[in-house]
């Protein structure tokens, strides 16, 4: 189950901080995660990417992933078909609005589970990885200017609004020039730092951008960090037959 | 002969007296035999309830720092743990079926998933169940009677299907909110390390439920070892091959602000603050055009994929092992520990108790507690039966005063009163033998039910028929016997240190 | 009257080897009959309070609130309902405790582990953690806010020592993230082999990571003076709460014992599935469908629900007990009969020269009355010395604690339960015995006429 939410982790988050074209005037902070927000989901366009994941844990080693991504998200609709490990090549998950499918090449079968659902033992929910809500979700209280490396930034404090918001507080470091998000932190109710993330590198998109290097640090246990890293970047139409049963199956053939 | 015919007219003489204790004698031999019969049943009749019925005499495993018990981890925490395979199986079967005395051989694995319908896509279930991968025809030939099939039949020889154990069955059904029956097919999802989450469409043969079942049994189904092979990813290459890129490997190293977004030296930031030099990168986009053959060629040779999930088809967690006589089960093992090591072959052999898992092994330990109360009630019953032995001798001081001065030796008074008490004690005894045989004879006949899921465990049974066992048979009568010798010697050296005249004296 | 005390007393002391043998026995009987009796007395406790302990508690009520979102949150924040509930039973109960209960991670270095962990007030409940199976480290000082108990096996897992800082991942009742710091102080011998493992920690600091407030709760923990009330008090407590708030369906108590049918068998199974998931804190059950309610929806489980074999194996110990009892208390008589009987015998012609110098039957019958009473009392008395002595060293002993033992030890050691009560019962119905035993054959000496006890031949 972990494998899942790391390969929906990921994608959340290249739609999360593909960050918005710098806009003139003012600064207004809540604004910035407006415009953030505005941008998160390819609502006009389809997406496309293969993603590499590489995950070091001390006490498992490394193991990497590499998946095939495909989205729309003005219909809640994506498919993610895994390249590497050869052995799990062709499993899918696919969702369509609240449904997730998984699908196993082997058996040729699809298996249910309900976006509703809890993941296995978490208070996370499916639903979770799908919508990016910052300026829904969080108040910024404090706001200053810095340096990260050589990129001259806003750090914006934030605090969730409501006490139903998995990360209580967070912190974004953000490029002046045009709002790209360089790191982010978020902590836990006791103000601990729990997970940092990175995000180096960016591809140009259209007129968007979106991260095509992340790296996620887990603060809490030592040493377990997971790099994404984002290739062929599209957000040319896709097939509507992409989205269905059928072509997981075909595509397996 | 002489000896024998005083002792007799002694005994006669004293019939009050030998009554009292032949009716202690008795009573105790009684007690003994039928406490150590019904002990001795229970113990057989769970070690018989596992033996036919969930684990032979031996089990064979990979070996493993813990413990492996057939029915997968005892505890939620040690899921994780894996199961080892057992190395060279096939070698490992052949060298065993050849080793004398066993009678059958049956392969068996551990695994676990979830289980719905497929189509069941409105509500998502979460029923578990436990799964004993078998050989369809070796684990009925191992075990021809221990399951109660209340619908459809036993998976066929060589074949692939599900036996639905009825526990899950019900919980499945209350899930769905409809019935199941024999050839409605299932999906089985599972995740394991190798080969992530796997689904199997198996189709139920039957449902059923273990004739002795417990708690820890009531979720276990049984399965052809095919299909919980995929599931569990138990395949032929065992390993996963990653190769990382130079990139992905000093990117994983260096997780800092600076070494990621360049920087440090002052100057040099400053020239470059507000650009988006080396912060955007173009490469990496494309225009892709997603025609068909584009998107059927998405994940390229699929080959490699059939390759590494082929399936081991030696490979098995378990190889139980039932032999014709049961009590050589140790040699047997030794035997088989021995051929592993020899041959360099990463496996042990063990005896059934220790796969038998928590409640066998509470039950039996339970037992040797049972055991030590009997053992002790046993002994107070000896100890009463010596002291009124005791107490009789010593009151026949002056009898025997009154023998050494006409003349008796020694020898033929310490003789004269053992015969005497060891003719009551065996005489006695026998008669409490045979009280205690009709006891347990009525007690097999009518047999004891076990009123509570505990008994049943401890009886290994719904109902107990204590059989008498030779053990305690042969234990009651060395206990006669010895009770005879030794409750005689103490008063009789007491009453030979005393002189004759002395003795006389006592009154 | 005086003289027939002294002549039974110098009849005792007369035959010394006899009144020894025949005391010793009756002593060794009363021995075993103590050592057992409490052997199986603190077997019984031992598993009834491991048991609760596991499960802290016998009747367990939770409470849930539904918010606009439709999250379920699993917290009490007032007492009330619950206390009017549980008045009409007050009586039976012995304590009742606010637990909070959390699903969490821990973390230390780079190990992980789930664990559940149990706050709990030390103040209030002053026993508990003396009562945990420690393995290593100690309780005895619980005053700092970010102790923790943690499972053998999972610290072990962890690799983690007594003394060191772990971190404790886990989720507010309203779904945020939360880590709290806590020191290992000691850790228990865990339960997993049951299904279960519990670590403990001080509840308001685990209020405060769960975000709620001093006060709040999640499981309302009952202990019963008898555990034999249980599913009474439950079943009373329940109307209670159903009276005066929303109420989970309950869950229908196990079957009794007796009762195999196949249907009974059924819904034993269903309801073992339910507990199990209720226990496990998940809300698989209730995930579907759900009726939104006003306020705290109260659900009510108890320790029969859950282990319906709990109970069962502390009936078939006590029966057990009993039947031993009874069996000791048989041997030890006929031993003691038959001994007085031969006394007695032995004695008749000294019972003609008394009856021939003039003394009364009665006094004859009470003269060999009270020498079975005093002889047995000197036993008992002796019996009683010598089974405190012995079940004072056995409880000293410590048992290895990796075994399954466990559940029928007190931290690793053997306990007794001696009720005074019930041995001065043993002690009146062995010296009621006695008297019983020697009865008959006093009462056959006392009807000798004089002449034929002096001519008899023996």
């Amino acid at each position: 189950m972990k494998k899942i939410r790391l390969i929906l982790t990921a994608a959340l988050f290249i739609a999360a901080f593909a960050s918005a074209t710098a806009s003139a005037g003012e600064l207004n902070y809540t604004k910035i995660l407006k415009s953030i927000d505005n941008l998160t989901s390819f609502k006009t366009t389809d997406f496309s990417a293969v993603m590499t994941m590489v995950t070091e844990d001390p006490e498992k080693g490394v193991d990497k992933k590499v998946v095939q991504q495909f989205r729309r998200d003005k219909d809640d609709k994506f498919l993610i078909l895994i390249e590497e490990p050869d052995v799990q090549k062709g499993q899918g998950y696919l969702r369509i609005n609240d449904n997730l499918w998984f699908y196993d090449p082997e058996s040729r079968r699809f298996s249910h589970t309900s976006l509703k659902e809890n993941f296995s033992n978490t208070d996370a929910k499916h639903s979770d990885f799908g919508r990016s809500s910052l300026a829904e979700d969080y108040t910024v209280t404090g706001h200053s200017e810095g340096k990260l490396g050589r990129y001259d930034v806003y750090i914006l404090d934030l605090k969730a609004k409501t006490n139903e918001v998995t990360y209580p507080y967070m912190k974004l470091w953000i490029t002046k020039k045009n709002y790209l998000v360089l790191k982010v932190s978020d902590y836990s109710l006791t103000k601990r730092l729990l997970r940092t993330s990175y995000f180096p590198k960016y591809a140009k998109v259209g007129s968007k951008y979106t991260p095509s290097v992340m790296i996620f640090v887990d603060n809490l246990v030592k040493g377990k960090k997971t790099q994404v890293s984002i290739k062929n970047i599209s957000i040319d139409k896709l097939p509507d037959s992409i989205f269905t049963k059928s072509y997981v199956e075909r595509v397996n053939r | 002969m002489v000896l024998f015919k005083i002792a007799l007219r002694n005994l006669r003489e004293h019939k009050s007296k030998t009554l009292i204790i032949g009716i202690i004698v008795g009573l105790g031999i009684m007690i003994l035999l039928i406490g150590n019969s019904m002990m001795d049943t229970a113990t057989k009749g769970l070690a018989k309830t596992y033996w036919n019925n969930f684990t032979g005499h031996i089990m064979i495993s990979g070996s493993t720092k813990g413990d492996l018990t057939l029915f997968g981890p005892q505890s939620m925490n040690s899921m994780n743990e894996s199961i080892p395979k057992i190395p060279d199986y096939f070698k490992v079967k052949d060298y065993v079926s050849s080793l004398p005395g066993v009678e059958a051989v049956s392969p068996q694995a551990f695994g676990m998933s979830t289980i719905r319908t497929e189509g069941d896509d409105s509500e998502s279930s979460t029923t578990f169940t436990q799964l004993f991968g078998i050989d369809p025809e070796l684990y009925r030939k191992m075990f021809p009677d221990n399951l109660e099939i209340t619908e459809g039949s036993f998976i066929p020889e060589g074949e692939e299907g599900l036996m639905l154990s009825e526990h899950v069955k019900e919980a499945l059904e209350e899930d769905l909110g409809r019935k199941l029956k024999p050839g409605d097919q299932v999906l089985l999802t599972s995740m394991n390390d190798l080969s992530g989450m796997k689904i199997r469409e198996v189709s139920i043969r039957g449902i059923f439920r273990f004739k002795y079942s417990n708690p820890a049994l009531d979720r276990i189904s049984l399965i052809d070892m095919q299909n919980l092979r995929v599931l569990n990813g138990m395949t032929v290459t065992a390993a996963k091959d990653i190769k990382l890129s130079k990139n992905e490997e000093t990117m994983l190293n260096n997780v800092d602000d600076n070494s990621l977004f360049g920087g440090g030296a002052a100057g040099e930031a400053g020239s470059a603050s507000g650009s988006d030099t080396g912060l955007v990168e173009t490469a990496t986009v494309q225009k892709k055009k997603y025609t068909e053959s584009v998107l059927l060629n998405i994940l390229g040779d699929k080959k490699v994929r059939e390759k590494l999930s082929k399936t081991d088809s030696g490979a098995w967690h378990f190889l139980l092992i039932k032999l014709n006589n049961p009590a050589r089960a140790r040699r047997v093992i030794r035997e088989i520990n021995t051929y592993f090591k020899n041959n360099n072959i990463n496996a042990r052999a063990v005896d059934w108790l220790s796969g038998a898992g928590m409640i066998a092994q509470m039950s039996s330990n339970i037992k040797t507690i049972f055991n030590v109360i009997v053992l002790i009630i046993a002994i107070v019953a000896i100890i009463i039966m010596m002291n009124t032995i005791v107490i009789s001798v010593t009151e026949r001081i002056p009898e025997i005063g009154t023998m050494r001065a006409i003349g008796a030796q020694k020898s033929f008074i310490r003789r004269m009163i053992i015969v005497e008490t060891l003719m009551v004690s065996v005489i006695f005894g026998i008669i409490g033998i045979a009280l205690g045989g009709l006891v347990l004879l009525f007690l097999y006949l009518k047999g004891i039910p076990a009123t509570n899921i505990f008994f049943q465990i401890l009886f290994g049974g719904k109902v107990l028929h204590p059989v008498m066992s030779v053990q305690s048979l042969v234990l009651s009568l060395v206990v006669t016997a010895t009770i005879g010798i030794l409750a005689s010697l103490y008063p009789v050296s007491v009453a030979l240190k005393i002189q004759p005249v002395q003795a006389m004296q006592r009154t | 009257m005086k003289n027939i005390v002294k002549i039974a007393f110098r009849n005792i002391k007369r035959q010394k080897k006899r009144t020894f043998l025949l005391g010793g026995a009756i002593a060794f009987g009363i021995l075993i009959i103590t050592v057992l009796n409490g052997f199986t007395g603190g077997l019984t406790d031992n598993i009834k309070e491991n048991f609760s302990a596991i499960f802290g508690g016998q009747i367990f009520i939770t409470g849930s609130e539904i918010k606009d979102s439709g999250r379920i949150v699993s917290v009490i924040r007032n007492d009330k309902i619950i206390d009017e509930a549980v008045k009409p039973v007050k009586d039976e109960i012995k304590s009742a405790h606010k637990h909070s209960r959390a699903l969490a991670e821990v973390i230390f270095g780079s190990k992980t582990d789930r664990q559940r962990i149990d706050g709990i007030d030390w103040n209030v409940e002053k026993d508990f953690a003396s009562s945990l199976p420690i393995v290593e480290g100690s309780v005895k000082d619980l005053s700092n806010p970010k102790v923790i108990i943690l499972p053998v096996s999972t610290a072990k897992r962890l690799g983690v020592e007594i003394g060191e800082s772990i971190l404790v991942r886990l989720s507010t009742i309203t779904g945020q993230q939360n880590v709290g710091d806590f020191i290992l102080v000691a850790t228990v011998r865990d339960q997993e082999s049951m299904g279960i493992s519990t670590g403990y920690a001080n509840i308001d600091y685990l209020n405060s990571l769960l975000g709620m407030t001093p006060g709040e709760f999640q499981v309302y923990n009952i202990y019963l003076k008898s555990m034999e009330n249980m599913d009474s008090v439950g079943d009373a407590i329940y109307a209670g709460l159903k009276k005066r708030a929303a109420t989970e369906e309950r869950l229908v108590t196990t079957p009794t014992a007796n009762d195999n049918s196949d249907a009974t068998d059924s819904a034993r199974r269903k309801n073992m599935r339910r507990s199990f998931a209720s226990l496990m804190g998940s809300s698989f059950f209730n995930a579907k469908n759900i009726e939104p309610w006003e306020g705290t929806k109260y659900s009510l489980i108890t320790l029969n629900d859950m282990m319906g074999e709990v109970t069962a194996m502390v009936q078939v110990i006590n029966t057990i007990g009993l039947g031993i009892f009874v069996l000791l208390l048989i041997i030890t008589m006929v031993g003691v009969t038959n001994s007085f009987r031969m006394t007695i015998l032995e004695r008749v012609r000294e019972i003609g020269t008394m009856r021939a110098i003039g003394m009364q039957r009665n006094s004859v019958r009470n003269i060999f009355l009270l020498e079975a009473f005093f002889t047995a009392l000197a036993g008992a008395i002796a019996g009683l010395i010598a089974a405190g002595v012995v079940m004072f060293i056995v409880s000293r002993v410590t048992f290895s604690s990796s075994s399954f033992m466990w559940f029928f030890l007190r931290n690793g050691r053997m306990t007794f339960t001696v009720v005074p009560v019930n041995v001065l019962v043993n002690l009146v119905i062995l010296s009621l015995l006695s008297l019983l035993a020697a009865w008959n054959p006093a009462k056959k000496a006392s009807k000798m006429e004089a002449a034929q006890a002096l001519r008899t031949e023996y």
